[in-house]
């Protein structure tokens, strides 16, 4: 990094400096300018000072040179070691990440150490190297093959996470970059030795295209829409003459083609293989991956459709609604190829779906949705097409029949796929599977491989699914199967892990699950092998366990050691200093009424002010129900009545009554009484009162006193 | 372990401090005031005059924990106290304001009759309103029972009212004795958390409430991933690494140990919990395409990825696998965190603050030790916590 480079980073990431930051900047500054000071008595003789600047001082303080004066001789410089001593190389990765990464994780001007440098998972930036290596590397949080997908990049430079301004967040993202190339630069090199148990490497490009799950005998045309750009999606059949869609009112997404508005529509001339393929056979199939947007739209709405306008077709695969409609012209149906079959209930789902047509003249239509019959008939006819008709995707020829959703994958056969044909293809999935042998003869000393099917499942990620074992040797043990990429395992989504079974013959699948594998260098150019903890009579390594990792313990922040009675234990508080049930129907009433607006937990940190003025109306209504009763009323307060000499009498039986005696720890009694008398000479009360004017009193005091904090605070 | 975020209160802080200062005596307190903030803590009311004198003396002697126990057998410590404390445990708001259920009725029943409180998720266990204090009688199909209990404001301190019983006894109960898992296979506990769905959230809320971990405190992408159902995207929105370095965290864990709940439903109509055994439920093959090499459930089998790796400090001691959720319970009941746990919630709500600084942590530690070594008695954690906040 060249000094302008410094400088511009440095005032690209001025704003996040703190004070400390701001601080040693000052200082360096300080001290910069006294060494040009310093030795700048040349350059000032020579350079002249620019517009503006004050000019010298004529009057130097005392003891410093005059001008022209040589600085005085700083002796010998120290000796120059031609050959600075250079560091060892690390002798461990974890020593290799503590010169590199390490450090820009801990630097809070980076903003990781804040939160993942103490509890928040994942917590790479803690101080230990040691743990923070662990979690960075088991977690994934760097790829060492690829250093552009580490996480700890992408996440300042693309999610922008957590990293300030778009220039903060950019230069952060490069030195992070930068240190993980220097940590990829001085690690030392891997011990492939550590797993003994591998099998051979391949890759994509050795892989049996076409995989070996698909049942593609009778293939006429195929659309994998993985174009990803343009206006045309292409046959990829391999048969006959391609058919090439024109892409109108769509848009490409990952893995497929969206229909907005439009169509992908062929012409009649390409069109025309369908119908001299299928004419030929008699029979054939339409299948399709696809996502359909809502379960409303109908018409039918078109998905894949041989016509060439709404009435008049060969076929067609549609939606309507909630159901998959089919229909096929043949000498029992009417030129549009009703009547239609379609489910009895629903078999629309907005998700991928498989969805299969199958004509065959013995037996007539069937509908496979995601490898399961959800329609069929059965009828003996033979078809009856026409060869001026469209191919057509997502619309009629006309455009008056838009089916909105997602096309992964249509196939055109010219055979009716058999139910476990069916099976097969969904199955296989919608992408392009192709087959991976994983030779481990060298391990058993006979023949043998597993096979995969493995895809890409988007740019991020391989699918390895259904290893399977193939050799003649038999009572062969397998446990514990890792899929590695470019000679490194990775941690995360290893679905084959707890195989353990014992194989008997040739063709075992080891397991129905498939494990993601992240993509390190792309599928052109990453190289695979297995890993296993145990084949045949050898014993290799299981993976290493990460580290207990648990959280840091809480701040020491103290709070408040008292707090609020939530809403119950105030109308149970209440309830038992006043001697009024809690189910009264006035007080139960009201806290039915304001329940909501009290306290709903004792964290008095959660208190607000209209949480008091709901506490001040229950005790309102309970004090309230004192007052309505004339012998409860005079139990209470003593009298029903105020005497001018008998409110300090009154203001001593509610302190015993709802503060409590004799406890050191609530408000003093004579501050409390004088609260109370001013409360009921306010009220009228002064020279004593009678009547409504003393139970108002009465009743204001009891609610201000059995409201406040001395009861509902403790 | 765990604190609740909250806003930045210090000007609130500041003021409670100034009241302290102008109100010492708030903050000090003897025997007399400190047996009085153990039953205002407990109970929610303040001590009558003579329980107040009786604690007092007890407190005054070294007893305070016989002083705790004589405020809890005010009603109100279970009809108020304990009811809040598992209130929130029912419903997925964890409002303190749902109604009395079964769920909460056996945690009440639960602590009252000093039952190990592990079995709160494992137990053939639930507690059931006498005919003496509701004519309304239990019912699978609805909450009248306990809602006749709530509003008559029965009290749930009295053996006489509060019943215990056992779950597949019940009239018309779907479950046998080895299916029954504490407050798991209440109707309540299913109403809530096994309506609908994936019955991932039973495990989610049965964690989250009991073992004080959410789903992101458990986040492990280095678990063991075979056990991720079907209807987990590997690519959602199209990016896989979003599955690997989130989804994933949760989902290895969690859908190993929600396996325990194939056989569960909640009826909406009927309004009933549902369990079909041998038979996985429909929702748990769901979306099978979304990625068909995922895990296909077969029957109610679990097992716990989590016990070794990042999360091996939750102190793991059930049997680690198995099947159905009533074992289910018994490997989260069992670990050192759900004591820990059972303390933390106490501690909340008789201290009124989240534990936090050296000296709660290690209360949080000893008390939790003594909930293990007294037949994790949750009744003894109330005491001794309550004890421990009594001041000084």
């Amino acid at each position: 990094m060249n000094d302008t480079t410094i400088m511009t980073s440095t005032h690209a990431r001025g704003y996040r400096l703190g004070l400390s930051s701001v601080l040693s900047i000052l200082v360096v500054s300080l001290a910069l300018g006294g060494c040009v000071s310093d030795d700048g008595g040349d350059v000032s003789s020579s350079v002249p000072p620019p517009t503006g600047s004050p000019p010298p001082n004529p009057n130097p303080p005392p003891g410093t040179p005059p001008p022209g004066t040589p600085p005085p001789d700083p002796g010998p410089p120290p000796p120059v070691d031609p050959n600075p001593p250079v560091p060892p190389p690390p002798a461990t990765d974890v020593e290799a990440f503590q010169r590199t990464l390490h450090p820009l994780l801990r630097d809070p001007g980076n903003f990781c150490v804040g939160c993942h440098g103490a509890t928040q998972i994942p917590t790479f930036a803690v101080a230990d190297a040691v743990a923070a290596y662990n979690v960075i590397v088991s977690q994934q949080k760097v790829n060492l093959d690829d250093p552009d997908l580490s996480r700890v990049y992408l996440r300042p430079s693309v999610d922008r996470h957590n990293c300030g301004a778009n220039a903060s967040c950019d230069e952060i993202a490069a030195e992070f970059l930068a240190a993980i190339q220097a940590w990829i630069q001085i690690r030392p090199a891997p011990t492939p030795s550590q797993q003994t148990l591998m099998s051979s490497k391949t890759s994509f490009a050795a892989g049996m295209a076409g995989g070996a799950g698909r049942a593609d005998a009778n293939l006429v045309a195929k659309f994998d829409f993985d174009e990803g750009q343009g206006t045309v999606a292409a046959d990829t059949s391999g048969v006959g003459t391609p058919i090439m869609l024109q892409v109108t009112g769509m848009e490409w997404v990952d893995g497929g083609l969206r229909n907005v508005s439009g169509k992908a529509q062929a012409s009649v001339a390409e069109s025309r293989k369908l119908f001299d393929m299928i004419t030929a056979s008699g029979q054939f199939s339409i299948e399709a991956w696809l996502i359909p947007e809502d379960t409303v739209q109908a018409g039918p709405a078109r998905i894949v459709t041989y016509s060439i306008n709404p009435n008049t077709r060969n076929f067609m695969m549609g939606q309507q609604a909630t159901l998959y409609r089919f229909r096929n012209r043949t000498a029992a149906s009417n030129a549009n190829g009703d009547p239609f079959i379609e489910a009895a209930t629903q078999d629309v789902q907005t998700q991928l779906q498989h969805v299969v047509m199958t004509f065959d003249p013995a037996v007539g239509r069937k509908t496979y949705v995601n490898g399961q019959v959800t329609a069929q008939e059965a009828a003996q006819t033979t078809l009856a097409w026409t060869n001026d008709q469209i191919f057509v995707l997502g619309n009629e020829p006309t455009n008056d029949r838009l089916w909105k959703g997602v096309f992964e994958m249509v196939a055109i056969h010219d055979a009716a796929l058999s139910s476990a044909e069916v099976q097969q293809n969904f199955e296989a999935g919608a992408g392009d599977y192709v087959t991976l042998s994983f030779d481990v003869s060298g391990i058993l000393g006979n023949p043998a491989r597993i096979d995969m099917l493995a895809t890409q499942l988007d740019d991020k990620g391989y699918v390895f699914a259904r290893p399977t074992f193939v050799s003649a040797a038999t009572g062969i043990r397998v446990k514990n199967i890792r899929v590695a990429v470019n000679d490194s395992v990775p941690v995360a989504a290893q679905a084959f892990r707890r195989v353990d079974t014992t194989v008997l013959q040739s063709g075992t699948e080891l397991s129905p699950l498939g494990a993601l594998i992240p993509v390190a260098q792309g599928a052109e150019m990453d190289q695979f092998h297995l890993e296993f903890e145990v084949l045949g009579g050898r014993t290799g390594l299981a993976e290493s366990i990460a580290p207990s990792s648990p959280p840091m313990p809480p701040a020491d922040v103290t709070d408040p050691s008292f707090g609020i009675r939530s809403f119950s234990k105030i109308s149970d508080t209440m309830s038992a200093i006043t001697g009024i049930a809690a189910n009264n129907a006035a007080v139960s009433a009201l806290f039915t009424e304001a329940r909501d607006s009290l306290p709903a937990t004792d964290d008095i940190l959660g208190f607000g002010s209209s949480q008091q003025l709901a506490i001040q109306r229950l005790a309102t209504a309970y004090c309230g129900q004192i007052v309505a009763n004339a012998t409860a009323c005079s139990n209470f307060f003593g009298a029903c009545t105020i005497a001018a000499n008998g409110k300090t009498q009154i203001a001593d039986r509610l302190y015993d009554r709802i503060i409590g005696a004799n406890l050191a720890n609530q408000p003093d009694r004579a501050a409390v009484t004088t609260e109370v008398v001013d409360a009921m000479n306010d009220l009228g009360c002064t020279n004593g009162c009678t009547g409504a004017t003393a139970t108002t009193a009465l009743q204001a005091t009891c609610a201000g006193v059995l409201s406040s904090a001395a009861v509902t605070i403790n | 372990m765990y604190p609740r975020k909250r806003a930045n209160w210090g000007v609130l802080r500041a003021a409670i401090a100034l009241l302290c200062a102008t109100w010492a005596s708030i903050c000090q307190a003897g025997p007399r005031e400190q047996a009085h903030r153990i039953h205002d803590r407990l109970v929610g009311i303040p001590p009558s005059a003579t329980v107040l004198d009786s604690m007092a003396a007890k407190v005054a002697s070294g007893d305070a924990i016989g002083a705790a126990n004589e405020a809890m057998q005010n009603p109100a410590f279970y009809n108020t106290t304990v009811r809040e404390l598992a209130t929130p445990w029912t419903n997925r708001d964890r409002s303190v304001y749902a109604p009395l259920n079964d769920s909460t009725a056996t945690v009440i029943g639960m602590v009252r009759d000093d039952v190990p409180f592990d079995e709160v998720l494992s137990g053939d266990i639930i507690y059931v309103g006498s005919t003496a204090a509701t004519n309304v009688a239990y019912s699978q199909a609805n909450n009248d029972h306990y809602l006749a209990l709530q509003n008559n404001r029965v009290n749930l301190a009295s053996n006489a009212n509060l019943v215990r019983q056992t779950q597949s006894t019940l009239p018309g109960t779907p479950l046998a004795a080895t299916e029954t898992a504490g407050i798991m296979t209440t109707r309540g506990f299913a109403e809530a958390f096994l309506i609908d769905g994936t019955n991932r959230a039973a495990v989610r809320f049965a964690t989250l409430n009991l073992m004080c971990m959410d789903m992101e405190d458990f986040r492990d992408v280095t678990a063991w991933p075979d056990r991720i159902r079907q209807d987990v995207s590997r690519s959602p929105g199209g990016d896989s690494n979003l599955f690997l370095n989130d989804c994933l965290g949760c989902h290895a864990g969690l859908d190993g140990l929600a396996g325990a709940f194939a056989y569960f439903d909640f009826d909406n109509t009927s309004q009933q919990l549902v369990y079909t055994a041998n038979n996985v439920q429909a929702k748990f093959l769901r979306e099978a395409t979304t990625f068909p090499y995922g895990y296909a459930s077969t029957g109610d089998s679990w097992i716990n990825y989590w016990r070794s790796g990042p999360n091996a400090f939750v102190g793991w001691r059930g049997p680690g696998s198995g099947a159905g959720p009533k074992s289910l319970g018994q490997e989260l009941a069992q670990t050192r965190q759900f004591s820990e746990c059972q303390v933390r919630n106490v501690f909340e709500k008789v201290c009124y603050r989240t534990p936090n600084g050296a000296a709660d942590l290690q209360a949080v530690q000893t008390i939790a030790n003594s909930f293990e070594a007294n037949n994790r008695s949750l009744k003894r954690v109330f005491a001794e916590t309550a004890v421990y906040c009594m001041g000084d």
